[in-house]
């Protein structure tokens, strides 16, 4: 429960506001005297690396400081300059010049697995080696170890099922939202304000607009006569399909104007 | 914006809660000081009506106690943090404030 005092500052808490004002100083000056990342110190290593040759943490288990996945170390941690996980970095912001999240960056961070470049780690499609950065958060939080050992698939939408997800998608390898009754989860179907639950959002079912939403489409699962429409996983498993063609494909099928109710039941 | 103007930031922010902190408990002497003026009320009077305001006041005390408990939760990270800078190595100052911040705060979102 939120304290009044919380209430009333309505998040910007002086306290919390000095805190991560002081310790992203701190990152910063890390940063600062830290020496340039040196290749050949890198070299056979796992690592994600700025292409302003900043280093942005290296693949080895949390408890290293230098690694991405220590939350309170240089590269890890939501506060540090030099970290793809703060949304305010050059690294991690929307705008940022070297951002994973910044889909028209075209100098996002490279990672290379045992000193070789494997990608690029960015949301921008239109870029060679591209690595989805949905992917790498994924497997950076759930199976490193297909990091480290470089057996990235070359399909990022199967990820989701690596760790028993439960997720519609597209027949164009499309993902198109996670099944949880948790509207706030900003990848549910249920988030009206999510990318997948947002009546405006080109990859929303509900998008009486988009490629998958409007009822002519093929991967659209409004389309009574689509033979294509998106698929349902659950637990990793396909289930059925999401469809209001009632012939084909053969398999079980949910109604797309019912799946709120089966979403809010089922899960 | 260097290291010493943070600090001086801290102060000022550890100051301003100290303040609200005191109007606080201020507030919450005065709620309990007229809940034992009705319970006094109550025996003086023979009128057991009178104990009930007391009954509130003190159910109504949680609310400022609690603020005043993360108040000082705060003044404490408050204190703690320009003695880790001047006493650790900064990077391992970074990972205590960065925990101190998940301690209080919970997750960054």
């Amino acid at each position: 429960m939120k304290t009044y005092l919380e209430i009333m500052n309505k998040g910007n808490d002086r306290t919390r506001l000095v805190l991560e004002q002081l310790l992203s100083l701190l990152y910063k000056e890390q940063a600062q005297e830290a020496p340039a990342a040196n290749l050949s110190d890198l070299k056979d290593q796992s690592y994600l690396m700025g292409q302003d040759n900043q280093l942005l943490g290296k693949l080895s288990p949390g408890n290293d400081n230098d690694s991405i996945l220590n939350k309170h170390g240089p590269y890890g941690s939501p506060y540090s300059l030099t970290s793809i996980f703060n949304r305010h970095s050059p690294y991690g912001s929307q705008y940022g010049a070297f951002s994973v999240n910044n889909p028209n960056c075209s100098t996002p961070p490279r990672l290379f697995i045992q000193g070789k470049m494997t990608g690029h780690v960015t949301v921008n499609h239109r870029l060679h080696h591209q690595i989805p950065t949905k992917t790498f958060f994924f497997l950076l939080e759930y199976e490193p170890e297909l990091l480290l050992n470089n057996e990235l698939s070359d399909d990022p939408t199967d990820l989701p099922a690596i760790v028993g997800d439960s997720y519609l998608l597209a027949d164009d390898g499309q993902y198109l939202g996670k099944l949880t009754r948790n509207r706030n989860d900003s990848e549910s179907v249920l988030n009206k304000t999510g990318p997948y639950g947002n009546p405006y959002s080109p990859t929303s079912i509900f998008n009486k607009f988009s490629e998958y939403g409007n009822g002519f489409s093929r991967l659209s699962p409004f389309n009574p006569y689509s033979k294509t429409p998106p698929r349902i996983f659950i637990d990793g498993e396909l289930y059925g399909y999401l469809t209001e063609n009632r012939i084909t494909p053969i398999g079980r099928k949910i109604s797309p104007r019912r799946l709120k109710e089966w979403v809010s039941g089922r899960f | 914006m260097d290291l010493k103007q943070i600090i001086k930031r801290i102060d000022d922010v550890h100051k301003r809660n100290r303040i609200t902190e005191i109007l606080l408990l201020i507030g919450t002497s005065l709620l309990f000081a007229c809940g034992i003026t009705c319970f006094v009320m109550a025996i003086v009077k023979q009128e057991y009506a009178w104990g009930m305001p007391p009954v509130v006041t003190t159910a109504l005390l949680y609310f400022p106690f609690k603020e005043v408990k993360e108040l000082r939760r705060k003044n404490i990270a408050l204190a703690t943090a320009p003695m880790l800078i001047n006493t650790l190595p900064k990077s391992k100052a970074a990972e205590e404030i960065s925990k101190l911040l998940e301690n209080l705060f919970g997750d960054h979102e």
